[in-house]
């Protein structure tokens, strides 16, 4: 797959600013008005990033670790955010991590006028990797968040989190002014505001067929085997569950895709189908599952990890990726 | 489709996922003929081969249309909305149907498949209402919150969308699992207006070919 140049270029757009970020202790300071950062002890403040400096990218093995946070105080949807400063917990200068694989801001470019998408993702929540599929694949640059759902007895219950997104979940996506949540309504929205290259058909009946085939995955079986499902029960009872929400879903999601399946999910294009398959069959591989029963499901999963956008955005590869998980 | 070429839905009275579709068939006054399918009688009708051959999914709804039989009740609802667009199930702007998605998504995927039979039938009896009422008002909290942004008239602004077929049915299961709706003054707001709407009312549980007698309206 070629690079596609970054859309943050262009001309007239307002200059981008960043993100302000957490107590890195968890201490759950919560902003206490638009534009404000509560103080939070154990924050160090930096020089705020300026437009016209270079980015660095920090997606690598070294760098610091992105630590920036949610705007405060900002209304859950339909309202133009403020963009606060940009700060790092670790003092040691802005880092952003940028889900583009290749073009980066050229030294002395004008950022555009409107600021990068931002994600709040978790590395290895399968709904957040979808989403970071479609923006790969669309080439839309973004900034990532990371909500860690375990640590802080999860980020996601703070409440600048809740403020910014009620469901208390990710993925969460700040575009185009609004915050929104639901990864297949979020993709969907990419679909219609950037709609190349194509992650529907254009006939009914297939893009049903996706449709419901994402829908398979991501109310049939994702939110059933679902990190705050499985903490409702026993230790001892979760594997056993998770597997077995898992096998029915995929028992049933093979019988589909011997119908519909050429190459990928729906035909012989990539679509919505394929960005649901894939974190479905890594939960699956994390859960043990004995994939041999599935073997289309097997086939299309190997051949869309071979591409590009399937690799950036893979749990081994974010901001927020542990050390001994990195790829 | 049948003989005379309508659409067949194929449906429980009770499974609100079921309920999502005939709302949207009223509402685009698509005239369809009913297959129930029970899905406690029998073992659960759902799981016979023949209708597992139409629906490997082994779930309700299914809709044969158009020479198809397609699953999930989003996935259907949007080909109707697709193929018979008026009147509309989403609005114009993008902006907008994201939310309506959004909020749909909440509940079919954040709330109804939790509380579903299938997943009430892996815990003891005694831990069943317990659990969906849990289950429930999680998700009603945040759609409380979420509501409060978008909604007017109805979920979002003023024109019926996608996300009210799902409201409703998850309100009606709420109440069947007991749960406290006070909390949620705008959920109930809604409820209420939508009700009040005919394509909610024939579409009702109450009042469906396969409704048991003690239960029809």
């Amino acid at each position: 797959m070629t690079d596609r140049e970054s859309r943050a270029g262009q001309a007239g757009r307002k200059r981008a600013q960043g993100t302000a970020i957490p107590s890195s202790a968890g201490t759950g300071s919560v902003a206490t008005g638009r534009g404000e950062l509560e103080e939070a002890v154990k924050i160090i403040l930096v020089q705020p990033r300026l437009s016209l400096r270079p980015e660095p990218t920090c997606r690598g093995l070294t760098g610091p670790q992105l630590t920036s946070r949610g705007v405060p105080g900002a209304k859950f949807t339909g309202v133009e955010e403020a963009s606060p400063e940009v700060r790092d917990a670790s003092g040691e200068g802005v880092c952003h991590a940028s889900g583009e694989r290749g073009a980066t801001q050229k030294y002395g470019e004008t950022r555009g006028a409107e600021p990068k998408p931002i994600l709040y993702s978790y590395f290895r929540s399968s709904c957040s990797w979808r989403v970071r599929i479609a923006l790969a694949l669309k080439s839309i640059d973004y900034e990532t968040v990371p909500v860690n759902l375990v640590k802080d007895g999860g980020q996601q219950f703070s409440e600048e989190f809740q403020a910014l997104n009620p469901m208390k979940q990710v993925p969460a996506l700040k575009i185009d002014g609004i915050t929104i949540g639901q990864s297949l309504a979020i993709i969907e929205y990419l679909e219609e505001t950037r709609p190349t290259p194509r992650l529907l058909p254009l006939d009914p009946k297939k893009r049903c067929l996706v449709r419901m085939i994402s829908d398979l995955i991501a109310s049939g079986i994702q939110p059933l085997q679902n990190l705050s499902v499985l903490q409702q029960m026993g230790q001892e009872n979760r594997l056993t569950w998770a597997q077995k929400v898992i096998n029915s879903g995929f028992n049933a999601l093979e019988q589909v895709l011997q119908n519909t399946a050429g190459k990928y999910c729906v035909g012989d294009e990539v679509s919505m189908a394929d960005l649901c398959l894939v974190p479905q069959v890594a939960n699956a591989e994390r859960y043990k599952v004995d994939l041999t029963p599935y073997p289309t499901i097997r086939h299309i999963n190997k051949s869309l990890l071979a591409l590009e956008a399937f690799q950036v955005s893979h749990p081994c590869r974010q901001p927020d990726t542990p050390p001994e998980l990195r790829a | 489709m049948t003989e005379s070429g309508k659409p067949i839905l194929y449906s429980y009275f009770r499974s609100s996922c079921s309920w999502r579709v005939r709302i949207a068939l009223a509402l685009k006054s698509i005239d369809y003929e009913t297959v129930p399918v029970n899905l406690v009688k029998d073992g659960g009708q759902q799981f016979s081969e023949e209708f597992q051959a139409l629906n490997p999914m082994k779930q309700v709804p299914a809709l044969k249309i158009d020479g198809i039989t397609i699953g999930q009740s989003l996935a259907i609802i949007e080909y109707l909305e697709e193929t018979r667009p008026t009147p509309r199930l989403l609005p114009l702007d993008p902006k907008k149907r994201c939310l309506v998605r959004m909020i749909s998504d909440l509940i079919a995927s954040g709330i109804q498949p939790l509380q579903n039979l299938s997943v009430l039938q892996q815990m003891g009896q005694e831990n069943r209402l317990t659990w969906a009422q849990k289950v429930i008002n999680s998700g009603f909290n945040a759609l409380e919150q979420v509501l409060q942004n978008t909604a007017g008239k109805y979920c979002v602004g003023d024109e019926v969308s996608m996300a009210d077929l799902c409201l409703v049915p998850q309100v009606a299961n709420a109440e069947r699992y007991k749960v406290d709706l006070t909390p949620y003054p705008t959920i109930r707001h809604i409820n209420k207006s939508l009700l009040a709407l005919e394509a909610f009312q024939v579409s009702h549980p109450c009042r469906q070919p396969d409704t048991p007698p003690e239960l029809r309206a």
